[in-house]
């Protein structure tokens, strides 16, 4: 009997810095132009990522990353609790495919979000080394009706970042902070919530300072948003109304949820997963590429 | 301040201050009132050392307290701990070099041969009085913020 699995997926605007101007859909065709054996992969502490497979359209690329978790030794285990151990050889691990779609035009990847597979940070890091370019930046993409809402907002009053208070202390450990200013970090964090508020004053606010401002905050982190910040709110009021406008950046990036059939037993398959990251572009197609495509394409 | 200049800069500190004393005298010989220098210093010494151990021990006590559980994850608390440990051992050995300079010193003036050995010898007693401080300064000053931390609430 099938049951459903939802696919999260997730997109953002990629930006590369290189000196030579190269774009993103370069990196691919570079990445991809390399042979197709242990040269493609980058190896990292505890595992190693590498571009599996691509599939090139006159739009999009479509392609899966695969992570291969190289330091675990799982176990084959029954219900009765019998267990054998997995043999792999020096360069085997086990697998985890992440698939990714990068829209050509628009400049803007959709990605599978996938907590054992390859994060998004991770992708752009990876592309970042073997394209040999100084930074990829992943920024995050607002939902539609936000953007809409900031666009209205004649003026952007105060753009606040709430941070939890700090549960654990291994967050600051080994940073190379001295121990003064380690108990000065704690102590601002002790409080059960710390905000940080920034007053913009009565100056027209520009949707390009706030998506710069997310941006610097998240950085290649995308994916992941720090866990400290709960919440990313701009404030602001539309015309010369003193009723106040407010946003969450955090709840109000764009992803999506796509449920997957799977049969009992089996995994999702690779067609499963790009037919998903479709459906995930396709129900926001209109809006990104109306603002996000290069006039012409 | 990063992790090694707050781990480095009082025996740094001392080093300098050391080097100052000794290119001003070098020429000469040690100041007048060294004795009374080093006595009072010594009587110093003895009370800093014995704060220093009951802040060892106020510091257990804290034990509870958050800011010493997110510390002792952080790794600051190890540190102070050191820190704490550190300055106790420098302030014993200017403590123990002030008793031996004290009793080295003669009252009257000393012979002309004898000078460089005791311009060295006042030199390397300002480097370690001067660490001494230095370290001093850097737990009291972490220390203060802990007990500012928890005082807050």
């Amino acid at each position: 009997m099938p049951s459903q699995k939802y696919l999260n997926i997730d997109f953002y605007r990629v930006k590369v810095e290189d000196k030579e101007e190269r774009t993103f859909l370069s990196l691919l065709e570079v990445v991809h132009g390399m042979p197709d054996d242990e040269g493609r992969a980058q190896n990292r502490t505890d595992d190693a990522i590498r571009l599996q497979s691509v599939k090139k359209s006159a739009t999009a690329w479509r392609g899966d990353m695969l992570r291969i978790r190289m330091n675990e030794s799982p176990v084959k285990a029954k219900r009765s609790g019998e267990t054998k151990p997995i043999d792999f050889d020096e360069d085997e691990g086990l697998g985890e495919e992440t698939a990714f779609m990068f829209h050509v035009a628009s400049s803007i990847l959709v990605i599978q979000r996938n907590r054992s597979g390859v994060s998004a940070s991770a992708l752009a890091k990876y592309f970042k080394i073997l394209g040999k370019v100084k930074a990829i930046t992943f920024e995050c993409i607002l939902k539609e009706d936000a953007l809409t809402r900031i666009a209205n907002m004649q003026n952007i009053r105060t753009f606040e970042v709430h941070f939890a208070g700090v549960q654990n202390g291994q967050s600051i450990r080994g940073k190379g902070h001295s121990a003064k200013a380690m108990y000065a970090m704690l102590d601002e964090f002790q409080a059960p919530n710390a905000t940080i508020k920034l007053s913009l004053g009565r100056k027209p606010g520009t949707l390009q300072n706030v998506v710069n401002a997310v941006s610097d905050l998240f950085g290649n982190q995308a994916d992941a948003q720090p866990q400290e910040v709960k919440r990313v709110i701009v404030i602001g009021s539309e015309g010369d109304a003193e009723e106040r406008t407010l946003i969450d950046l955090l709840q109000d990036r764009l992803s999506e949820s796509v449920i997957v059939e799977v049969k009992d037993g089996e995994r999702i398959t690779s067609a499963q997963r790009f037919k998903a990251l479709n459906s995930a572009w396709e129900r926001n197609q209109t809006y990104l590429e109306s603002t996000y495509s290069s006039p012409g394409e | 301040m990063g992790e090694r200049g707050e781990r480095n800069y009082p025996w740094v500190g001392g080093i300098c201050i050391a080097g100052v004393s000794l290119w001003l005298l070098h020429s000469s010989t040690i100041p007048p009132g060294t004795k009374d220098l080093m006595t009072a210093f010594l009587n110093v010494a003895a009370i800093i050392v014995g704060f220093l151990v009951t802040s060892q021990s106020i510091l257990l006590s804290l034990d509870g307290k958050w800011i010493i559980q997110r510390s002792k994850e952080s790794g600051a608390y190890r540190m102070l701990v050191g820190y704490l440990v550190s300055a106790t051992y420098w302030w014993m050995g200017a403590a123990l070099l002030s008793a031996v300079g004290i009793a080295l010193v003669p009252a009257t003036p000393l012979p002309g041969w004898q000078k460089p050995y005791a311009v060295s010898m006042f030199s390397v007693w300002v480097f370690v009085a001067a660490t001494a401080s230095f370290a001093a300064f850097r737990v009291l000053s972490i220390f203060s913020s802990v007990l500012k931390s928890i005082s807050k609430g």
